[in-house]
């Protein structure tokens, strides 16, 4: 029986095992974190009276499909540590974290989160409110001595004496669906983030999206003014991201107008260099938001500790003069850049470099990377809809790859 | 605001910029005014303005730009550099305007009458006798005006 390893359980890599098992092909779906979902999962739902199409729901579908589906194989805690290239197809080296917190003893009362001195160490599902152990943060990997959580659990439901397991496998072809990181606004310091209190990336926001900060605010204390900034991180050729994000855009405008909806007294303001959307609804979009949010456009030369501590934006105003003007929030509409974890150069084929994978070298035509594919954001940014819309056509080509590789003849 | 006839616009000045030394960002710029927002000249001088200095040699502005006289005004502080998405590098860009405009005679009278005095006596002030003599009396060597290796640069 023909075995596709799809390394990534992002959007991608859950919507390609998906069709690859709704195609009747076996897959093996491998993510290094404890969670299935990838940055997807980091995403809230936007709908304000109506849906927004954002697309962050269809992560939690994709989970509950591929739990059912009996061709998908889901691998957590998983990582590659090495590759080669076979007469049949790939063969890899995995490295089996084991999962440390028994969920059927669990109890979900989050005593482990609270004591564990690393801070990225015990993740949380966002949508079953399950915990799980990232051993790549845990002291343990670093060969520190801690076992805070273990001890405190009071339904004894955490082993950490469990070891991991080194396992080969072997595939007939390997996906790469390791999608994108999010650009750390740090590295633009003008903007002050993690400097200026008030300063949030859009990721940021998100969590306080999803955590429901906002409602939890009490009237006086939330904020009364917010200002996104677009393209940090992205058309930058200063930081060598030359190139538009395409999703920036579109999340922030949403996020723009959720707010409005719950909270109609929140003055939105939106700085832009050009707005950039490729989705068929937009235009409507930007109409209505239009009327709602303060469009300006001008990118911010500095944001930096106004005279009330908030964050004060430095622009260049549409009356033709320089404006300084405090805002309670700021968010930073991150850009995407290529995922830099060592996991996708692991495969010797396919060298790891700054840029995203499919934009320079790769060519499934080339003998070099016979049995390769890429899927998703590995191949440059793309919204949610797309990548799915990727991965549905790269898994018909991993089907006919597979099937001519049965009956004999040369793939070209 | 004066009326601009589009017949009166070099289109090809965007490329005589492009092609001088230290002009080659000019077509990266996406007009995002961070330039602008950091500059100093433009809080004193508002007719100062990097991103419409950029959209005016894009438009081939050639006339209105060279003979004006704020492109004299950047204190080459970097700032808009600085903040520049694009590297634009606006103020070596700025350095190839005032180049061209020197070509064109456009220079102001100041700096035209700076550079004769260069050219002249090596500095941009006369050393006389007087202040030779005053040097002797304090014991302090006189001043030799060097001004060859300045003719030869202009």
């Amino acid at each position: 029986m023909k075995k596709v390893a799809v390394i990534g359980s992002g959007i991608s890599g859950l919507s390609l095992a998906h069709e690859l098992g709704e195609a009747g092909v076996n897959s093996i779906l491998i993510e290094t974190l404890p969670l299935p979902g990838g940055n997807t999962a980091r995403f809230s739902c936007k709908a304000t009276d109506s849906c927004q199409r954002c697309g962050a729901c269809l992560v939690q579908d994709y989970v509950s499909k591929i739990c059912r589906n009996d061709r998908v194989e889901l691998l957590l805690n998983c990582e590659i540590l090495d590759s080669r290239q076979t007469a049949k197809g790939y063969e890899l080296l995995l490295h089996k974290n084991p999962a440390f917190i028994d969920h059927l003893s669990c109890s979900k009362c989050g005593i482990c989160k609270k004591v564990c001195p690393a801070p990225k160490a015990i993740l949380v599902d966002p949508f079953t409110g399950s915990f799980f152990i990232n051993y790549s943060e845990c002291l343990l990997s670093q060969n520190m001595q801690c076992s805070a959580c273990e001890q405190v659990c009071p339904e004894q439901a955490i082993n950490l004496e469990l070891q991991p397991i080194d396992e080969n496998l072997e595939v007939d072809a390997v996906a790469l669906a390791t999608g994108f990181e999010a650009f750390d606004p740090a590295q633009k310091p003008r903007f002050g983030y993690g400097r200026v209190p008030g300063v949030l990336s859009a990721l940021d926001l998100e969590e306080m999206f999803r955590n429901g900060r906002f409602e939890n605010l009490q009237e006086n204390d939330r904020p009364s003014s917010i200002a996104f900034i677009q393209c940090v991180g992205s058309r930058d050729s200063k930081i060598g991201r030359n190139y538009c994000s395409r999703v920036c855009c579109g999340y922030a405008m949403r996020s723009a107008r959720l707010l409005k909806f719950k909270f109609p007294e929140i003055k939105v303001s939106m700085f832009y260099m050009d707005i950039q959307t490729f989705d068929r609804d937009f235009e409507n979009r930007i109409d209505k938001a239009s009327q709602e949010v303060n469009l300006i456009r001008a990118i911010p030369s500095e944001i930096r500790s106004g005279p009330s501590g908030k964050p004060e934006i430095t622009y260049y105003g549409v009356n033709d003069q320089v404006i300084q003007e405090e805002f309670d929030l700021v968010s930073l509409s991150v850009g995407m850049g290529p995922a830099t974890t060592s996991l996708a150069g692991i495969l010797g084929t396919i060298e790891p470099r700054a840029d995203f994978y499919g934009s320079n070298s790769f060519n499934p035509n080339n003998p070099a990377f016979k049995g390769a594919f890429l899927t998703g954001c590995a191949l440059g940014p793309k919204t949610i809809q797309e990548s799915i819309d990727d991965s549905v056509h790269v898994a018909s080509q991993i089907e006919f790859y597979l099937n001519k590789q049965q009956s004999g003849v040369e793939v070209e | 605001m004066a009326r601009i006839n589009l017949n009166d616009l070099d289109p090809s000045f965007k490329f005589t910029v492009a092609s001088t030394r230290g002009g080659e960002g000019l077509q990266a710029c996406y007009a995002c005014k961070a330039c602008t927002a950091a500059c100093p000249i433009e809080k004193t001088v508002k007719r100062y303005d990097p991103r419409k200095i950029i959209r005016m040699a894009l438009l081939g502005m050639k006339k209105e730009l060279l003979e004006s006289d704020f492109i004299w005004l950047c204190s080459s502080c970097y700032s808009c550099s600085e903040v520049c998405p694009q590297d634009v590098r606006f103020t070596e860009l700025i350095f190839a305007i005032k180049n061209l405009a020197s070509v064109e005679a456009c220079a102001p009278a100041g700096l035209m009458a700076q550079r004769g005095l260069l050219k002249e006596h090596g500095r941009l002030y006369e050393v006389s006798e007087f202040e030779n003599e005053k040097r002797s009396k304090l014991g302090l060597p006189p001043i030799v005006e060097h001004p060859e290796d300045y003719k030869s640069l202009l």
